[in-house]
């Protein structure tokens, strides 16, 4: 099993080998974000694929939760385990949680196509989810080897009609009940075709079923486990956004019901919002907007971080990752010792361009030097400013940026002979990194020179998506396990890396296939062209240049939902080929920005740092998708 | 040979780079676990990479690219699960036929089959009075009755063309039972005849003529083995549907079959020959001078005129009868396919050629041993 390759979480089916592989930062910092309102309200994840919603409800499934007594001096998932116990989830190492994760697409899906009214189709749903969800519980208590003789189903206070509705007290009748209302709704479903809805008449009685609103809790007794559990119930409705629209504005209403007693999850991705509500969770505005608190019936949770100060703390999330998954990759074992894929990719030597391309940088510098009339002197105290560790052709290009920005500021020299300032009085201020990373992204683009290599840079690109960043490393391990298996040193030279992985990304975009893909695919190259030419201005005005498209906040407040721009950008942010940064405060303006996805910013050779951005407005925008402007 | 030390060694020996190793690699492990591995004529611990670095060996370092070429982009490895694939398809096939002929006989378009009630009683009488004979190892009569279980009774099913007069008795005891179960009148004789065989390359084993009139072949051995009983207790009824299916050939070897078929139905009162093929390899997997002269004449290059038998005759450097296909059956590959693939020399032959030695990287057991001096 090689977890390299995407999407392999989803083929583990031992929580035994899942276990070790899960790294335990994202689940603490999603644990710690809401710790106190994940399980008595409905909780709404949102997030691109890959951000690991199905992680997270694999995590959550009791076969999970009752292996994690093998792992108690494992120190790999001793934080992973911390964490869950913090969250309630754990109680003593013991499972607290019993849950079930529900794919919405398929039969949930196609109760929306009955030909009944709205009103009864969407209590159909309900009514399918509530009985799916109690057979699931009980068939997981009995796949970790429960008998369901020691099971206790634990109603509400003053329920007892609702208790023998759902036959509550006797678990084989319980489940029987269950079964009926499956049946009765598959039946209906699957029907060739469906009876009138005048006919549905006895089935309607079958179909009346609403155990979430009174079960608390479920015992199981001390014979399994040796201590008596309380296990909190618990449905996560995955995929939620497979859902008819008005079918998940139903389950919304219906969870948000603080009369459901369970713990209720619906994960989602992003396409299931419009771009105003996207924008809404950004913003976080439901749980900050006042007057009204509409976090008090559900919390949304954006999986993926909108915030540059997390980059550092993802870099350590991708780290740990890197470490879990090369573990299980028997090519490194005989490598011995805890294999870092950092220090792997981080042991690449700086790329020096060719002596003919230094030569002609510094033969330009030569020239720039004498228009600007400096002095050897100024220009080695210029030189001198520089970070020490760069290499000369790094100096070279640096030294090219400053000359021409020597030259635009210089004023023009008057025709009658009117002495200039003497510039030596002028301090010579430091120059920061990102015009030493503005030169390397010049003589990416002038010389080839690599780019993209080392590990920081790596992790960058993967917009705080651990899927998109194993599916990006992934061309690296393979190459490094290529030397593994060949006996040669576990390394890959600064080229050999960027090479790897800007293919890697090039293929990513070309595999695109989300709707409105190829307009997302135009914009990505307008919004790219526009940032290249910003970078690439021999002055470097941004230093290391831009990576993101800006226009005015009013200015995107006025685009219509129901725009094909509106849909594009809608589309674009869900699977992370933008990301949006709003409010963006630049120049006494307020902006919003439409930052490239890291797989497209290494593709147009552009810096991954926050902040730089093209200017624009909104009708640029529709005209580079090709949408009425 | 562990895995890992294989993909070094072969990787070492074509000197990929790394980009070029990962790639590679990547396409091995798929191969070989997926097929090359399982390969039948492989001893224990002799598996295909062993076989591979030795092969690729043999040749000068100039040439080893292209015949990895040939192994990545030419070779064609049908496994076993293919081959019964293509076992499975045979029952339709010859279904579609029998249709066919139904429809011509009650002169009614053939999708009217079903719908015609007169029609449905003939094609299920004519299902009920065929025979399926295998006529090789390589038939797979079992595999084929278990993928036609309901459909073919067991009785219609033998497993070779020598069918003894006690079983031919058998054999239409059994059918006259079905035939009175179906309530039909119809003669206990056999008016569909299934020659079934898994692959054909040269065309000429199944049908061949061998000058003067006469004709040799197993279509030929299977009449004259029931004729013996023609007179007195008649196996097959006079105007017989011979079908002959392979379940793989190449393409050159379908349109010999099917006109030395057509050719010898025009010899034979009354009797109808069909060929069919579960599936036919297109021309253009051939290798031949005229389309791969570089590989054509590296193959000639590397040739130990010391594999040669009295079997195989001379010049099969192409394979037997220069059929040219870079084929491998995953129970044993056709001597057809080019040389370099199955043969091994032996440095005791008369014409060995030490420097020209032959490595096989799909050793082939040879069916007929030589009875040269």
């Amino acid at each position: 099993m090689n977890p390299w390759h995407k999407r392999a979480n989803e083929f583990i089916r031992d929580a035994n080998e899942l276990l070790p592989l899960i790294s335990p930062q994202p689940i603490k910092r999603f644990f710690q974000r809401e710790s106190t309102r994940l399980f008595d309200r409905l909780v709404v994840v949102v997030g691109s694929p890959g951000s690991g919603k199905t992680t997270l409800a694999r995590l959550l499934e009791l076969r999970t939760l009752a292996a994690v007594q093998d792992f108690k001096s494992n120190t790999d998932v001793r934080e992973l385990l911390a964490s869950l116990a913090n969250a309630d989830v754990l109680d003593d190492l013991e499972p607290a949680v019993l849950a079930l994760r529900l794919p919405a697409g398929g039969q949930l899906r196609s109760i929306w196509d009955l030909p009944y009214e709205v009103r009864l189709r969407h209590r159909l749903l309900r009514a399918m989810i509530e009985a799916k969800t109690v057979l699931g519980w009980l068939r997981a208590m009995e796949d970790v080897g429960v008998d369901l003789k020691q099971v206790r189903i634990i109603t509400t206070p003053n329920a007892e009609a609702a208790r023998d509705a759902v036959n509550a007290d006797d678990l084989n009748a319980f489940r029987e009940r269950a079964r009926m209302t499956e049946r009765v709704i598959f039946k209906l479903v699957n029907a060739l075709v469906a009876p009138a809805e005048d006919e549905l008449g006895e089935h309607l009685i079958d179909v009346a079923y609403a155990p979430f609103a009174i079960i608390e809790s479920i015992e199981i007794s001390a014979a399994w486990r040796g201590r008596a559990l309380r296990l909190k119930p618990m449905v996560i409705i995955d995929d939620a956004h497979e859902l008819h629209p008005t079918q998940l504005e139903d389950v919304d209403i219906w969870l948000r019901d603080r009369e459901v007693k369970i713990a209720r999850w619906m994960l989602t991705r992003i396409d299931s919002l419009n771009l105003e509500d996207f924008r809404r969770v950004l913003r976080d505005e439901e749980t900050i907007s006042p007057g009204t608190n509409p976090g008090r019936d559900r919390v949304r949770i954006l999986l993926q971080d909108t915030d540059n100060r997390n980059r550092q703390a993802f870099r350590s999330i991708a780290e740990d990752v890197a470490r879990r998954y090369l573990q299980p990759l028997a090519a490194f074992h005989r490598r011995g010792g805890t294999l870092s894929l950092k220090n792997l990719l981080n042991t690449a030597r700086p790329p020096v361009v060719s002596d003919t391309d230094l030569h002609i940088l510094e033969s330009e510098n030569a020239r720039l030097i004498e228009v600007n009339q400096l002095t050897s002197e100024k220009v080695q105290a210029m030189e001198a400013a520089y970070p020490a560790d760069i290499t000369p052709d790094v100096k070279a290009a640096v030294t090219h940026i400053m000359l021409e920005r020597e030259l635009k500021r210089t004023p023009q020299r008057s025709l009658f002979g009117a002495p200039a300032e003497d510039p030596s009085e002028e301090e010579v201020s430091k120059v920061q990194r990102p015009v030493v990373t503005g030169a390397e992204l010049q003589m990416l683009h002038r010389f080839d020179r690599p780019f993209y290599f080392g590990f920081e840079r790596l992790a960058d690109a993967a917009n705080e998506n651990i899927e998109q960043f194993v599916t990006l490393a992934s061309v690296l391990v393979d190459r490094l396990e290529t030397q593994a298996i060949r006996g040669r040193p576990l390394a890959l030279d600064a080229r050999q890396q960027h090479k790897a992985v800007r293919e890697q990304a090039m293929s990513l975009i070309d595999q695109w296939d989300f709707p409105y893909a190829p307009q997302v695919r135009k914009l990505v190259d307008y919004i790219g062209s526009r940032c290249q030419e910003l970078t690439l201005r021999p002055n470097a005005p941004l230093s290391d240049g831009a990576n993101a498209y800006g226009i005015l906040l009013s200015d995107l407040a006025s685009l219509d939902s129901n725009d094909e721009l509106a849909r594009v950008l809608n589309y674009a942010l869900a699977y992370q080929a933008l990301v949006l940064i709003e409010p963006y405060e630049c120049k006494g303006k307020t902006w919003a920005l439409f930052e490239l996805g890291g797989i497209a910013i290494i593709t147009k050779g552009l810096t991954h740092s926050r902040g730089g951005f093209a200017e624009g407005t909104l009708h640029q925008l529709k005209a580079s998708v090709g949408s009425a402007a | 040979m562990k895995e890992t030390l294989a993909k070094r060694l072969v990787a070492d020996l074509m000197e990929w780079p790394v980009e070029r190793a990962t790639s590679e690699f990547a396409w091995l492990d798929l191969m070989v676990n997926c097929k090359f591995d399982t390969y039948q004529q492989y001893g224990p611990g002799h598996r295909f990479y062993v076989h591979l670095l030795r092969w690729l060996s043999q040749y000068e370092k100039a040439d080893r690219e292209r015949m990895w070429k040939l192994l990545r982009e030419q070779l064609v490895y049908i496994s076993q699960d293919e081959m019964h694939h293509l076992v499975s398809l045979t029952g339709p096939v010859i279904e579609r036929e029998m249709r066919a002929a139904v429809a011509k006989q009650l002169d009614l378009p053939v999708y009217r089959v079903d719908d015609d009630p007169e029609a449905s009683r003939r094609l299920a009488e004519m299902q009920c009075r065929t025979l399926y004979v295998g006529v090789s190892d390589g038939a797979r009569i079992d595999v084929f009755r278990r993928y036609n279980e309901g459909t073919v009774n067991n009785e219609q099913v033998v497993a070779m063309i020598e069918i003894s007069e006690l079983k031919q008795a058998g054999l239409k005891e059994k059918l006259k039972e079905r035939l009175d179960a179906i309530k039909s009148t119809a003669p206990a004789t056999f008016e569909w005849v299934c020659l079934i065989d898994d692959f054909t390359a040269s065309g000429t084993t199944s049908i061949r003529e061998e000058g003067n009139g006469k004709w040799g072949g197993k279509v030929q051995r299977f009449i004259k083995e029931v004729d013996k009983t023609r007179e007195e207790a008649p196996l097959i009824s006079d105007y017989v549907h011979i079908q002959v299916h392979h379940y793989l050939a190449a393409k050159a070897a379908s349109i010999k079959v099917s006109s030395l078929l057509e050719r010898f139905q025009a010899q034979s009162s009354g009797m109808r020959f069909i060929p069919s093929f579960s599936y036919v390899l297109p021309d253009d997997v051939v290798v031949a001078s005229a389309t791969h002269p570089e590989l054509a004449a590296l193959l000639e290059r590397r040739y130990d005129r010391g594999i040669e038998t009295t079997h195989t005759g001379p010049d099969i450097a192409l394979g037997y009868k220069q059929c040219g296909l870079p084929l491998v059956l995953d129970h044993n590959t056709p001597n057809n396919s080019v040389a370099t693939l199955w043969a091994r020399s032996d440095p005791t032959a008369e014409n060995y050629d030490k420097d020209k030695h032959m490595a096989p990287l799909f050793p082939r057991r040879q069916r007929h041993s030589d009875v040269r001096s």
